[in-house]
């Protein structure tokens, strides 16, 4: 069966919005359009979503792109050939732009005015704007062209690039607007080319094509974390890694549950058989969940790693049954509740709540003594026993905490926690040579039971909360 | 009353909207499964099973769980009998040392399974794979063939295509594992999501035999479109609204005020933490809902 024209240039918009349309789906979609028909526009699109759409959240994506392509297909717009024609299509533009700032550089864009026009669209967009991050602009970027575009498209009934055109297509069009269509397309690369020039990490404009590197969280020590933080798309990484180890662990766990054949329950039961083993009987082992309590440092210097630690531990969830979830600078604050919510940037709003109501007024600087003093407080109803387990993560950087006979008084209260739990490990991302410098007191907490490992990647940090299942 | 898929899903009391009509239509057309997904207790399993007492179908359910197999949903060899069988053919073959063993490996010591029968089974059938996000990755994988190409094969006994032309096979998932990108290739995909309120009213309706514009069903319908605007552990589904409903009208009430919602919250809020949360707004609730 021939895919018509339609299908084909409305499949290659969906892709161009970036929805991964496999040619199986297409012939699919073409199917359904030959089965549908396109008489009633409401039937077609559930139609078509239902054979192209796979997951819900590209389900927005594709009704924006239907709207935007199937109105300009399914309703006529007249040619313009002469002024008058011209003016109301120009109106019609304009009217479709949302707001007034739009609408003067839709102005522009009409009056082929592409300086100016460029300018008044970098002031849009922000740049200069000291602290924005580099998807803010990216994405004001698409939707100030997605809106434009789609303004125009439906205004002109023209598709832009225009090289794209057929010949017949581009015969169809006035001078005016083929003239118009040209501005917006230099228009479109002007701008592109404005943003790469003026973004400081150019790393960031091609993320798509190279996706972020875990091997290291080093390199995202010094950096802006809220600008990645703010980025969906590692988000999303971060709860796909949790899941594939949650999956594995569960299937580990099942595998770890049978054990050899029973030979002693396989022989008796089977004596009703004249001892031919027909039932095979396996040893069972039970794995006891163990409880975890995760103490998260979440003062500057540790900051960026306890971020990418909760996110984990909300994918990972489901392993971890029996999971506490704290986090500290000067007081400690347990946080466990946000892990229940449905989404992680839920998860993430409930944790800033969770920082509302601390023990102590915070100072932002870290102290290990306040902070454990709240944590020993916190546990007070439901203590540590011998199956406990305490993470706690973080540089061993006791700032503002009180020394008392040469020795950290924070390091004493590590010891009272380490005698109840069955472990107290320290995940310190610190670079191993500035251990005990400075405020440093990693030798203080290992002497008083913690054992201490350094974390150089997150893939060491997962690694590391996930092999706690086995030990 | 039929809809777009020429199917009259109410008369199951199963009151579907557009998108489930086109979708079903399609599926009948184009002979592709359809992959379900949406929040639990929006009506996922009961579109398969209406579906299949529509069209007067036979329905095989396979219903998924961590760890399910091959085995269990296209059978196995049963060892016993084998065990048996060659037993009982070695002491024949004593006194007749002659005959032959028979092939253990045949269906005649096979024990056929949901998915198995489904695929053999002469007559139109429609195929309910519940919950698959509860399987694991290697279940889903192996489903590849079976959705794809529309046959099993079984190493023992060989590949069996589907002997039916017409086949709904339904896939539903509550989306609490990403399932893989080829599985979801092979179907249409179709998310139910929470009825519009006009859609639960109607639901309610069919169910508890009363008309949907009786002050009673709307002020129940709104006053669970509200409670679901929280953010709640679990938001109650289309089953424990029916439940709450009828309970209501068991009770005899016409109108629903702070006491009577208060004093039947748990029917639709399973957890104490959710009831803790919009206890101090059951007022407001209740005001929106019904206004």
């Amino acid at each position: 069966m021939p895919i018509t024209g339609v299908i084909l240039e409305f499949v290659s918009m969906l892709r161009f919005f970036g929805l991964p349309i496999s040619p199986d789906e297409t012939i699919t979609a073409q199917r359904a359009y030959m089965t549908l028909g396109a008489q009633e526009k409401e039937t077609l699109r559930l139609g078509l979503r239902a054979s192209i759409v796979k997951k819900r959240e590209d389900l927005h994506i594709f009704d924006t792109a239907f709207e935007a392509f199937f109105n300009q297909h399914l309703i006529r717009i007249p040619p313009i050939h002469d002024a008058e024609s011209y003016e109301r299509a120009r109106r019609r533009f304009l009217e479709r732009l949302p707001d007034e700032r739009y609408q003067e550089l839709g102005e522009l864009l009409l009056e082929n005015q592409i300086d100016q026009a460029t300018h008044a669209a970098g002031e849009m967009i922000g740049i200069g704007i000291i602290g924005s991050s580099s998807q803010v602009f990216l994405d004001e970027y698409s939707n100030l062209l997605a809106t434009l575009r789609s303004a125009f498209n439906l205004s002109f009934g023209v598709k832009v690039p225009i090289r794209d055109l057929t010949p017949t297509q581009r015969q169809s069009l006035s001078d005016r607007t083929i003239e118009i269509a040209a501005t917006l397309q230099l228009f479109e690369q002007r701008i592109k080319r404005n943003i790469q020039k003026k973004l400081p990490d150019e790393e960031v404009l091609s993320r798509e094509e190279h996706p972020a590197d875990f091997s290291s969280i080093d390199s995202f020590l010094y950096q802006d974390l809220n600008a990645y933080f703010s980025v969906t798309n590692i988000k999303e990484q971060l709860i796909e890694i949790g899941r594939i180890l949650a999956s594995r662990e569960k299937r580990r766990r099942k595998r770890a549950k049978f054990g050899k054949l029973d030979f002693r329950r396989t022989f008796r039961k089977n004596l009703a058989n004249n001892g031919t083993p027909l039932d095979l009987v396996q040893k069972r082992r039970r794995i006891q969940d163990p409880e975890i309590v995760i103490l998260n440092d979440v003062s500057g210097s540790t900051r960026w790693a306890a971020d990418w630690f909760f996110v984990i531990t909300y994918a990972a969830q489901k392993v971890f049954k029996k999971i506490r979830i704290f986090e500290f600078d000067n007081t400690m604050v347990e946080v466990t509740d946000a892990l229940k919510r449905k989404t992680i940037d839920r998860a993430l709003e409930e944790r800033t709540e969770c920082w509302k109501n601390t023990l102590r007024k915070r100072r932002i600087h870290s102290d290990y003594q306040s902070s454990l003093e709240d944590f020993i407080t916190l546990m007070k109803y439901r203590p540590l026993t011998r199956r406990t387990t305490v993470l706690i993560l973080g540089d061993c950087r006791d700032f503002e905490g009180m020394w008392f006979r040469a020795k950290p008084a924070s390091a004493e209260l590590i010891e009272k926690i380490t005698l109840p739990a069955k472990r107290v490990i320290i995940l310190n991302p610190e670079d191993k040579k500035l251990w005990n410098t400075g405020d440093s007191v990693v030798d203080h907490y290992r002497n008083a039971g913690a054992e201490i490992f350094h974390v150089a990647s997150l893939n060491d940090l997962i690694r590391f909360v996930f092999e706690l299942k086995h030990n | 009353m039929t809809s777009a898929s020429g199917l009259d899903l109410a008369a199951q009391r199963y009151i579907s909207n557009p998108e489930i009509d086109i979708t079903l239509k399609l599926a009948l057309e184009l002979n592709r499964p359809i992959l379900v997904e949406g929040p639990a207790g929006t009506g996922k399993t009961s579109v398969a099973i209406s579906i299949a007492q529509a069209l007067d179908w036979k329905l095989f359910r396979i219903q998924c769980y961590e760890g399910i197999t091959f085995e269990n949903v296209i059978g196995e060899f049963d060892y016993k009998r084998q065990l048996l069988h060659i037993e009982f053919e070695r002491q024949k073959q004593a006194s007749a040392p002659s005959r032959n063993l028979e092939d253990i490996f045949s269906r005649k010591f096979f024990i056929e399974r949901p998915l198995f029968l489904s695929f053999i089974e002469n007559d139109p059938n429609v195929l309910l794979i519940d919950e698959i996000d509860k399987s694991d990755e290697e279940f889903e994988a192996f489903l590849l063939e079976a959705l794809g190409e529309r046959q099993i094969t079984i190493p023992e006994l060989g590949t069996f295509q589907a002997s039916n032309e017409k086949q709904i096979v339904i896939l539903t998932s509550n989306s609490s594992r990403d399932l893989s990108e080829p599985l979801r290739r092979r179907c249409l995909f179709l998310y139910i999501d929470f009825p519009t309120l006009a859609r639960e009213r109607r639901i309610l309706a069919v169910h508890t035999g009363r008309n949907f514009d009786e002050p009673l069903i709307q002020s129940i319908a709104g006053i669970v479109h509200q409670i679901r605007q929280y953010d709640l552990r679990k938001v109650p589904s289309i089953a424990e609204t029916i439940d709450w409903a009828k309970a209501l009208i068991l009770l005899g009430k016409e109108f629903i005020d702070e006491p009577t919602l208060k004093e039947t919250i748990t029917i639709l809020l399973k957890y104490q933490e959710d009831i803790n949360r919009i206890d101090h707004q059951l007022k407001e609730i209740i005001r929106l809902g019904t206004t």
